[in-house]
C-alpha cells in the first residue's frame, strides 16, 4: 500500500511549498477582504509555523521533514531571506531557528472552565508580502520537478514529497496542467509525489476544501487548480473525516480562499490525540 | 496471593533511550492488594514522557483510583512544576512555548488485583489488558482487535480543557491460580492481537530484558510490529499454597 513509509529523523520526507508572487496579488481578495499577496505570506507563514510545532519535541524540532520554498513571480527561485537564502531544501529544525522576525499577537484560549481568555502568543515570520511581475506557475513547476527528483534519487523509499502551490491560479506562462501532471508522476517505492493547491482568490462566495468535483467551483482558474491537484491519499482522508470534513474517495488536496494548514495536522508522524487541537 | 512481575520496554527504533515516552509501574505485595500501570506519552506532544510517569506513578500511590477530573489536576500542577524546574536555565523558542501551551498527552492503563480473587482495571486511549489462562486470551480490553486502532486516539491531556470529553473505560474480573495479566502499550498489544500465535509463547516466558529487545527488534523486521515505543508488564498470580519456590 502506498503512503505508508514511516516519517522520522533517520526517514524523512520532504515538503515543498510554491509560493505565487506575481502582480495580481495586490488585488483584493473575494468580499473585500485583505490583499492576496498578504494572504500568501499569512498562508506560507502558518504553515511553516505549523509544520515546526508539529516537529517539536522538549529537546528541540526533530527534522522529520526538509522543507523548500520557491517564490514565483518576476523571479522564480528559493524565497527564503536571511541566513536561508538561496537555499532550495531545509531541515525543518533549521527553518524554525530562522524566522526574520517574531510578532507577538493574541488569541482567545478556552480556560478550561468553559469560558475564553486572551493569551499572548509569538507569532513567527519567514515571509513577507511581495507583489511583483508575472506567474510563471510552469517555470516553478519544473523547477520543482528537478528539486524532487534529486530529492528521491537519495531517498527512494520515503513517505513522498508534499508540495503545497498557494496562488491566484493566473498563469502567464502557458498551461500547467502538462507540467502539473509531470511533477505528480515522480514516485517514490511508496507512492507519487502529491500536489496541493491554495487558490487565493478575488472572486466573492463560498469557500471550498477538498472538493471532489469541479462542478460548483467558480472560474476556470480554480477548476484548472482542481484539475492539477492529487486527490488526497486514504490516511489523510482518514484523518479529515475524523476532523469533521466533508471529504470522499475522489476529493482533492484543492482548497478555495480557505486555510489548508489543516493538512499538516493530517500528517502522521506518530500518535496524535484526537482530543488535541 | 502470590505475584510475579516482570516489565520490559524498548524505545521506537533510531531513537535514543531517553527519548522512550512509555512509562511502567507496579507496587509489589503479596498480601494485600496489587496496583500496576502503563501509559504511553503521545509522539506530537512535547513533555508527554514525563506526564505518562506522573500518571502510572500516581495511579500505584493510590493518588488516581479514579480517572476523574478532580484527581487529575493536582497531577497536571505537578507537570507543569516539573516543565517550570526543567527550563528554569533557559528561555523557551517560540515552538517550545506554544507546544507546550497544548499540554502533553497520554494514554493510560490501570490494574488492580485484590486477594479475594477479584481484579478490576480501568483505562483511556489504546494501552491494552489481557487476561490469560492455559495460554488461552480470557480477556481483552479496552480492544480485542487489530483493526480498532488508529493513531487518533483520545488520550489523558494535562490541560483540562481537553479532557472533557474523554470516557474511563472500567473492566473488572476473577483471577485463579496460574493465570497471567499482560498490560502492554499500543504497537505491541496490536502486534499481539494481530500475531498471537507468534508471540504468546515469548510474551509468556520471557524473563530477560535482552531476550526481549531482540525479540521486539525481530517482530519490526518482520514489519508485524509497528516501530513505535513498546511496554510489556506480565503478572503472574499464583493463590498462596501455591506460591513456595516462586519467585
Amino acid at each position: 500500500m502506498a503512503y505508508q513509509a514511516e516519517i522520522s529523523r533517520s526517514n524523512p520526507s520532504m515538503f515543498l511549498f510554491l509560493i505565487d508572487q506575481s502582480g495580481s496579488m495586490q488585488d483584493k481578495f473575494g468580499g473585500g477582504g485583505g490583499r492576496k499577496d498578504q494572504a500568501v505570506a499569512d498562508a506560507i507563514n502558518r504553515l511553516l509555523q505549523n509544520l515546526a510545532i508539529k516537529c517539536a519535541k522538549s529537546e528541540g524540532v526533530r527534522d522529520y521533514y526538509h522543507v523548500g520554498v520557491l517564490g514565483y513571480g518576476a523571479n522564480v527561485g528559493p524565497a527564503f531571506g536571511g541566513t536561508l537564502a538561496g537555499k532550495d531544501l531545509v531541515p525543518i529544525s533549521t527553518i524554525a531557528d530562522s524566522p526574520v522576525e517574531i510578532e507577538e499577537r493574541t488569541k482567545k484560549v478556552e480556560d478550561g472552565a468553559g469560558g475564553l481568555v486572551e493569551q499572548k502568543i509569538r507569532f513567527p515570520i519567514w515571509f513577507k508580502p511581495v507583489a511583483n511581475g508575472g506567474t510563471p506557475m510552469v517555470q516553478v513547476l519544473n523547477r520543482a520537478q528537478k528539486i524532487i527528483e534529486q530529492w528521491l534519487t537519495q531517498h527512494p523509499d520515503g513517505f513522498p514529497p508534499i508540495i503545497i502551490n498557494i496562488t491566484d491560479g493566473e498563469t502567464t506562462d502557458g498551461d500547467p496542467l502538462k507540467a502539473s501532471e509531470q511533477v505528480r508522476a515522480l514516485k517514490s517505492s511508496d507512492g507519487n509525489v502529491l500536489l496541493f493547491n491554495v487558490h487565493v482568490s478575488s472572486i466573492e462566495g463560498s469557500k471550498f476544501e477538498f472538493p471532489n468535483t469541479e462542478s460548483e467551483l467558480p472560474d476556470q482558474f480554480a477548476k484548472l487548480l482542481f484539475k492539477m491537484s492529487s486527490e488526497l491519499p486514504d490516511h489523510i482522508r482518514v484523518a479529515a473525516e475524523q476532523e469533521g470534513y466533508r471529504v470522499t474517495g475522489q476529493s482533492r488536496g484543492f482548497v478555495f480562499n480557505a486555510d489548508i494548514v489543516s493538512v499538516i495536522r493530517f500528517l502522521d508522524i506518530g500518535t496524535r490525540p484526537s482530543n488535541l487541537r | 496471593m502470590h505475584i510475579t512481575t516482570h516489565a520490559f520496554w524498548l524505545q521506537k527504533a533510531g531513537n535514543q533511550r531517553e527519548e522512550y515516552e512509555d512509562a511502567f509501574a507496579y507496587a509489589n505485595s503479596s498480601e494485600s492488594t496489587f496496583l500496576c500501570a502503563v501509559a504511553d506519552g503521545a509522539t506530537e506532544t512535547s513533555f508527554s514522557g514525563l506526564w505518562a510517569h506522573i500518571l502510572v506513578t500516581a495511579f500505584i500511590e493510590k493518588r488516581l483510583a479514579d480517572l476523574d477530573a478532580e484527581n487529575m489536576r493536582p497531577l497536571s500542577l505537578e507537570w507543569q512544576e516539573q516543565i517550570t524546574e526543567l527550563t528554569r536555565e533557559k528561555p523557551l523558542s517560540w515552538y517550545a512555548e506554544e507546544k507546550l501551551r497544548s499540554g502533553a498527552f497520554s494514554s493510560f492503563l490501570g490494574l488492580q488485583i485484590d486477594p479475594g480473587g477479584t481484579w478490576k482495571a480501568v483505562s483511556i486511549g489504546d494501552s491494552c489488558l489481557f487476561q490469560i489462562r492455559e495460554s488461552e486470551r480470557i480477556v481483552s480490553s479496552p480492544f480485542d482487535k487489530p483493526e480498532q486502532f488508529n493513531n487518533r486516539p483520545a488520550l489523558i491531556s494535562t490541560n483540562p480543557s481537553r479532557n472533557n470529553g474523554l470516557t474511563p473505560i472500567p473492566i473488572e474480573g476473577v483471577w485463579k491460580d496460574g493465570d497471567h495479566f499482560f498490560l502492554m502499550t499500543d504497537a505491541l498489544a496490536h502486534c499481539y492481537l494481530t500475531n498471537e500465535y507468534l508471540t504468546r509463547r515469548n510474551f509468556l516466558r520471557v524473563t530477560d530484558q535482552g531476550f526481549f529487545e531482540y525479540f521486539v527488534t525481530r517482530l519490526r523486521t518482520m514489519k508485524v510490529c509497528k516501530n513505535d515505543d513498546v511496554t510489556l508488564v506480565r503478572v503472574n498470580l499464583t493463590s498462596q499454597e501455591n506460591s513456595v519456590g516462586m519467585a
